[in-house]
Parts: C-alpha cells; structure tokens; sequence
C-alpha cells in the first residue's frame, strides 16, 4: 500500500515537473528565438525609418576641385572602403530585406555628395537631395578626362573596392547619382498603432465606462439585465476574427454613409471598439463594485444627488481600475491582429492617414511573414517592440494595482 | 424598463428644490411645537415581508440629545436611518406612518430627499471619509449644493473643523489624505463634514464603537458641545455613555418602543421590567 502510495507520489510530481519544465522551456525558447533574430537589427533606422525603400535620383552640376582630398573619420571600420577624393565611405552588406547594398557610412561635411539635386522628373525635381550616411548606392556616373561618361557601382556587379579606385583615378566630375534610401522602417505601423490605439480608446472607454455605470447604479435587478449582462460576458470571449467580419458587414456600411471607402484605420478603430467594449465594461463594473458602499451612502446622507456621488465619489474611487483596464485595452490592441487584417487591411504605409488603409505593428508583422520569403529578422525586431510595450504595460497595471492596495490599507 | 433608482432620485431631487414645507393636512398638535425635531406617529417599517418596526410613536426634542438603545437587531438604526429617508436606498423597504418635521411628513411627495439630508446629518459607525483631503471632506456638501466661492468654503472648512475640534490638529495640512487620519480624527472629520452644511439634526448610529476610549471621550465632549446648536439623536450600545451624554433615552425591543423618557428616569426608575433588565445587563 505504501509502497503505491509511493510510486503514485512520486509520478504525479515527475508530472507536474515535466509540464512547467516543457512550459518554461518553450517560453525561453520563443524569447531566445525573437531576441537572437531582432535584437541586432534593432536601431534608429528600424525603428522610425520608412518602411518603402526610396529610389533617388540626382545630378552634379558642379566640377570638383580635383586638388582637394579628404581624410576619413578613425570611426570607420574593416570593409568601409573610401573615396578621399569625394570624401565618403561604403561597405557592402545585407540590408534589412536581405539584398546585397552598397551602403555609405560616411560622407564628409564638405563632400560634393551632399550638392545632388533631384533630377527625376516631377514635383521634386530640382531640390536638394543631399546624400547622408545610411542610403545606398546603386551607381555613380562621372565624366573622365576625356570627357566620357562612365557608370560603376553595384549594378556594374562592381565591388566598393573596385568602382571606388577607378572612379577616385579618373573622374573628373560626378554627373548621376543613383541612390536608395533603405526601407524596412517600422515608423509607419508605429504610427498607425497609435492613431489606431487613440482612436479606439477614444470610442470604446466613454461608452464603455457609462455602459459600466448603468450596469452598476441603474439597471434594475432583472431578467433584461441579467440578459445584457450574460451577453457581455458571451462577447468576451468571441474569438476576434468575427469581429473583424462584424467590422465590414456592420461598421463599414455606417461609416460609408460618411463617406470611408474601405478598408482604413477608422474601420479599425471602431471594430477594435466594439471588440474591446465587453471586457471594458466588465472590469469598469468591477472596480466601481469594489469602491466601499461607505463612500456612496456618505456622501448621499451629505445631500449629494446620486448623480453626484456618481461622479464625485465612487468613479475618482474607481480611477486606478479603471486606469488599468484602459491599459490593459491597449495592450490588447497593440497585440490584435486577426480583427484588423479585414478591416483596417495589409497595406504597409510609411505615412498613415486616417481615412486609408494602413498596418499596425501587429498587421505588419503578418504581412512581413505572409510573403513568398518570410522575414524573421524584421519580423523579430517589431515582435521586440510589441513585448516591450505589451510588457511596459503590464508593468504599469501592477504598480497601479499595487499603489491602490497600499492606499486601500492605509 | 421601469422607473430606475436613479430617476427616482433624479425626480426627487429635481422636483422640489426649494424648501416647501406647505403644512400637510395629517399634521399633528405634537408636530408643530416649537421644540420638537422629529414628531413619529404610527410608524411601521417592513423589510420585504419582515417587519422591523412596530408603531412607534415618539417625539425627538430639539436642542436635545435623545439616546437610542437596545439589544442588537431591534430596529434603532433602521428608525434613525428614516430620520433622513436612508432606507429608501434599501430596495424592498417599505415605509408606513409618519414622521412630521417641522409641520410635514418627510416621507411625502412633497419633501426634496437631497433637501432633508443636508438639513439632517448622519455620522456612521465606521469612519467613512472619502480618499479625498481633508479640506475636500469638509467642503464636499457644500460643493454639492454648488458653492464655488474659496472664501465661502474656506470659512465653513474652518468653522467646520472648529466646531468637530479637530482643527487645531489639522489646520497645517487640510490638503492631506483624510483616509490618512487617526480613527478618531476621522470620526470627528466625518462630524465636522456633517456641521459644514449647518444641518438641524445630526444623527449618530454608534459613533463611537470603533473608536478607543480616549477617542471615544473626546466625541462625547464633542456632543456634549454641539447639543447647543443641533438636535442629535445617537445609537449606543453602551449603557454608560447614553447616561452620561443623554437627554432622552428610548428604548426599543424587537421593534417596538418600549420605554422613553428622560435619561435619569430611565436609568433610575424604569417603569418597564424589560428595561430594567436590558440596562442591568440581564440580557441583551
Ligand atoms: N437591509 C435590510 N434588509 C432586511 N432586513 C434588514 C435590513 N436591515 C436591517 N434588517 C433587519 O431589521 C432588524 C433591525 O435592524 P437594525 O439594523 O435596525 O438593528 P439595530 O438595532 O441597529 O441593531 P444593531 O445594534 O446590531 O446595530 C434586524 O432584524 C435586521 O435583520
Ligand atoms: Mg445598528
């Protein structure tokens, strides 16, 4: 008998091991796997860069004074290859869509490079277009001696090591510049999370905060509002995919009348709205349930109208919750994908306008690893954005939660 | 739906806003004596089916202060809570009879429930400022009623706080937490709350039996003060304080009234053999 009993204790437990073990492991595991693939990607240009790569264009009208040479900064390192006579610097790399690019990583402040003008045809057609460290470059064209014009570069299938000597021998004067200013900024879903995230709040926390208060102080006890309150528990839990179909058949057709055109990041906000309202409403319940009753019945025995005590008493009580449920609504939001793609669309936008399509972070990681040649890279470095700011949040809901605690004992 | 709580209130509140004290036609000789508070006829009070109130009839003196007691259960707080129409905010409470104050039944149509309740105070068993400042307590009511004036608040706050002698302890930092303060402190804030509106009649359900003796002796002194200016009507389960603070002393048993006189008489010749043996401590 013991000797079962035994056994029996000793397999639950090897049970429960094993199964915070797989968990943990898995956990770490996804962590590692997101760091080790962002992490080094992760910088300024990934952050608040342009998403679209921009292709430029431009001319030299100036001859250079060819007595002139420039010395390189001593920041440069292995494999910067540069032209003391143009004073600028390249390497070849990998950039962040995994095309091989001749990138500068230094142009000096009086290099002739920062003279381009645009000279595609067009709105922008003559403005400056100086050339800074960061951008590509696909090919230079120069005149040499005799007059010729000459093309080198990375289309050439030429290496910095080689186009860069030849072109510092011979040319007299740069001509055309062909450039590209590197895209895979994550600046645009950044953008559009927080207009969508603004948006959304901007809709569903006054509605849901009344909703919550009608439910508290003035619905009666009855069947319709156990009803109402039974179906906002319901749409808790509906998985947000049919709210994104919800979005078009329902929401669209309204906010068409004012005149939307599909899919946009107002179509978005208000599905992201109506999704977030059941839990809203659930946890702005709660925190004005768990303000004393004390509070309320003093302040109507002082003459308050129960209007008043309302908003005077019981809703500054409840702030903290109501403050962490906003939160934890917009945490949500910055996670949310499935009722967005629908709706707000996968259309990836470097300037975000409210009335058009456009990706949040969440969208964009969707549609990064949608594509014929899924990219993990960028892919990881906004999944690191999103756990930071997700992980921020929770922080903040803790501290909250834990500051209102302390303050409900003292 | 049905009319909610809060039209209710809304209609209550909205209705009547200035002081109509019209004199109802079932006013009674006892109601329209200068130095009577509350005049209770016949009063009944049920709670759904439950009946926790049995004709009570009595007169609560002005100026005075009247001492409610009674074993646990018999209905003390449930008849202080009508002095100020708290019950209505109990759902399945239901009101008979009436209580005439000066000249009108307060639970009639015509009374303003928001009006009574600032000129009848209530200062409840467990301090319960709002987790608001000290100074944000006291001028709470006031602000209510929509008094904007600094100055006008400024005065009540202090003379407020004067009156609930808790000024001199507070007077350095009125924007402190109040939630912050010693269980006496608040107990005398929620008092001083309760004067700021300079009501008639302050009603105290066992204001002190939370407190600590030294706490409790500072309230009773505070009563003992304020009887010149307010009518109060007190809980207590405490035999020793209702001698020594009261004027009138009731005493309730399973809902009715069974004694009420003046203090001394109650507690020296009881005519009731009931009384006699609550306030010897024979049961209860
Ligand atoms: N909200 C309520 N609903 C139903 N019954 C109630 C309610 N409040 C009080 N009662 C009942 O009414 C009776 C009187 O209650 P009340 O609170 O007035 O007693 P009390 O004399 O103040 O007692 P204590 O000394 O314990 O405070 C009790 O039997 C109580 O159970
Ligand atoms: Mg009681």
């Amino acid at each position: 008998m013991t000797r079962i009993r035994k056994i029996k204790d000793i397999f639950m437990q090897s049970l429960t091991w094993v199964a915070s073990g797989i968990s943990a492991w898995v956990l770490v595991a996804i962590l590692v796997f997101i760091f080790s693939n962002g992490w080094k990607l992760l910088d300024r240009s990934v952050l608040f860069g342009d998403y679209h790569a921009k292709n430029i264009v431009s001319g030299f009208s100036d001859e250079h004074n060819a007595d002139l040479t420039f010395t390189p900064p001593d920041t440069l390192e292995d494999g910067d290859v540069v032209s003391t006579r143009f004073g600028f610097a390249v390497r070849d790399e990998i950039d962040k869509e995994k095309n091989h690019v001749h990138t500068l990583t230094w142009v000096d402040d009086h290099s002739p490079l920062l003279n381009g003008k645009i000279t595609t045809a067009g709105p922008t057609q003559g403005t400056p277009a100086p050339f800074k460290a960061g951008m590509n470059i696909n090919k230079f064209v120069y005149l040499d001696n005799s007059g010729e014009a000459i093309t080198v570069g990375r289309l050439k299938q030429q290496s910095p090591q080689e186009w860069i000597p030849l072109m510092d021998g011979n040319a007299k004067q740069i001509t055309e510049f062909h450039g590209k200013e590197p895209g895979g900024g994550m600046r645009g879903s950044l953008m559009a999370t927080l207009i969508l995230i603004g948006l959304s709040l901007l809709f569903s926390v006054p509605i849901g905060i009344f909703a919550a208060i009608y439910l508290y102080a003035i619905a009666k006890q009855n069947r319709l509002t156990t009803f109402v309150r039974s179906s906002i528990e319901l749409l808790a839990g509906v998985p947000s995919i049919i709210f994104s179909m919800m979005g078009i058949t329902l929401i669209f057709p309204i906010i068409k009348l004012f005149g939307a055109s599909g899919q946009s990041i107002i179509l978005g906000s208000l599905t992201m709205a109506v999704l977030l309202l059941p839990v809203l409403i659930r946890q702005t319940e709660e925190a004005l349930r768990s303000v004393p009753s004390s509070y309320a019945q003093a302040s109507l025995a002082l003459g308050a109208t129960q209007t008043e005590t309302l908003f005077r008493v019981v809703l500054p009580s409840a702030r903290n919750g109501i403050f962490s449920a906003c939160l934890l609504a917009v945490s949500r939001i910055i996670g949310e994908s499935a009722a967005l793609v629908f709706t707000m669309g996968t259309a990836i936008q470097d300037s975000p306008k409210i009335g058009s399509s456009a990706t949040s972070l969440a969208v964009q990681i969707y549609v990064l690893m949608g594509g014929e040649n899924p990219n993990f890279e960028l892919s990881s470095a906004i999944s690191i954005v999103i756990l930071i700011l997700v992980l921020a949040l929770n922080l903040t809901v803790k501290v909250v939660s834990a500051l209102s605690d302390k303050k409900g004992k003292a | 739906m049905s009319a909610s709580k809060l039209q209710k209130f809304m209609k209550r509140a909205g209705g009547t806003n200035k002081k109509t004290m019209a004199s109802s036609s079932g006013s009674s000789q006892a109601a329209q004596r200068e130095n009577v508070a509350f005049a209770i006829e016949d009063v009944n009070l049920f709670y759904g089916d439950f009946q926790a109130l049995k004709d009570i009839t009595l007169d609560i003196p002005a100026h005075q202060v009247t001492a409610f007691i009674g074993p646990s259960g018999c209905g003390k707080s449930t008849l202080l809570r009508c002095f100020n129409r708290m019950n209505d905010l109990i759902d399945n409470c239901r009101v008979e009879g009436a209580i005439y104050r000066n000249g009108v039944d307060i639970n009639g149509d015509a009374v303003d429930v928001v009006d009574l309740r600032t000129h009848v105070g209530m200062v409840f068993q467990q301090p319960n400022p709002f987790p608001k400042s000290i100074y944000d307590n006291v001028s709470y009511g006031l602000v209510c009623q929509g008094v904007r004036s600094k100055k006008v608040l400024d005065e009540a706050v202090e003379s407020s706080l004067k009156k609930a002698a808790l000024w001199e302890e507070v007077k350095d930092h009125l924007r402190r937490d109040a939630t912050q303060l010693s269980g006496g402190q608040q107990q005398r804030l929620c008092i001083a709350r309760a004067i700021a509106l300079q009501p008639d009649v302050i009603l105290m359900d066992e204001p002190t039996s939370a407190l600590d003796p030294i706490a409790t002796a500072r309230i009773e002194d505070l009563i003992t003060q304020l009887k010149e200016e307010y009518t109060i009507v007190i809980v207590t389960h405490s035999m020793s304080q209702a001698a020594r603070i009261s004027d009138k002393t009731a005493f309730f048993l399973l809902g009715d009234l069974i004694e009420f006189g003046a203090t001394d008489d109650i507690f020296q010749n009881p005519r009731d053999k009931r009384t006699e043996d609550y306030i010897t401590g024979k049961f209860g």
